[in-house]
């Protein structure tokens, strides 16, 4: 109790993101993880609200799109994640896959980071293997022909 | 000595990692420093791919594969044991990730500005 008062005061006084890593008994390490959920739960409730397909929607479309007529590697994250919130997971994988493979990856590689876990988390979380699939993704989704059509948004 | 699974430091008699919790090695536990098989502390250095990865969804910019570029760079310089580069690309991979959530975020606050401001003419 006494613990609890002193960290509400320490609050007041100087509000720094390790003061509240203290406060609620976290080690720094977790930090990225936790911002990461709470970055989640923002955006699940941005998305719940407001409707990607509504006309004047304030979620911004992409812009490297409007320029240049091609898909970058976020295209159709706005949509995936909204379809992925009402459960259309198939919805989602036709907006933006590789962001549908990336969600459970990435909490994945948080805790690999902050705890080592198995090797195939070590695996998962090898940069190397992401840049490979994020260009290989760029390349394919922007090929006009039929398999490769599908990895394209809309 | 290192632990063989995530690279921390532990005292020469332990017999878990303090960290994972990874047995440690038994020859140096029994016999000490002076005879141990030499093991090569593997240092683990963060490469900062998560943010990378989420500035190259979220910010439809080319920056957000740079970030990637400089995470991959991180893994291939640890595997080749340069630390000190793979520290320096790590940073490169962070700040590359920031650039790009930084100018996400003008140009998000930018397009909701002007759909107010558009509203606001309509009417």
């Amino acid at each position: 109790m006494l613990r609890c008062w002193s960290s509400v005061s320490a609050w007041g006084t100087e509000l720094r993101i390790d003061r509240i890593a203290s406060a609620l008994s976290v080690e720094h390490r977790w930090l990225p993880l936790l911002t990461l959920v709470f970055l989640a739960f923002l955006v699940s409730c941005i998305l719940l609200w407001f409707d990607p397909y509504a006309p004047g929607s304030i979620l911004p479309p992409c812009w490297f799109h409007a320029l240049t007529g091609l898909y970058c590697p976020g295209c159709g994250v706005t949509r995936a994640l909204h379809a992925l919130l009402h459960g259309h997971v198939g919805l989602a994988m036709q907006m933006n896959s590789l962001a549908v493979i990336a969600i459970p990856a990435i909490p994945t590689m948080l805790w690999n980071a902050a705890r080592p876990g198995t090797a195939w988390m070590a695996k998962l979380s090898d940069a190397r293997l992401w840049l490979l699939l994020v260009v290989a993704f760029e390349v394919l989704r922007n090929m006009p022909w039929q398999p490769f059509v599908w990895l394209a948004p809309g | 000595m290192f632990c063989p699974k995530c690279g921390q430091e532990n005292t020469e008699s332990a017999a878990q990692c303090i960290r994972c919790g990874e047995a440690m090695p038994l020859a140096e536990r029994q016999y000490g420093l002076g005879s141990s098989v030499p093991t090569l502390p593997r240092e683990v250095v963060n490469n900062n791919l998560v943010w990378a990865i989420l500035a190259t969804l979220f910010c439809c910019l080319p920056t957000g594969i740079v970030a990637i570029v400089y995470a991959a760079q991180v893994d291939s310089k640890v595997s080749g044991g340069d630390v000190v580069g793979a520290r320096q690309s790590a940073s490169n991979a962070a700040t590359w990730s920031w650039i790009s959530f930084g100018l996400a975020m003008v140009g998000v606050i930018g397009y909701v500005a002007l759909l107010v401001v558009g509203v606001s003419m309509g009417h």
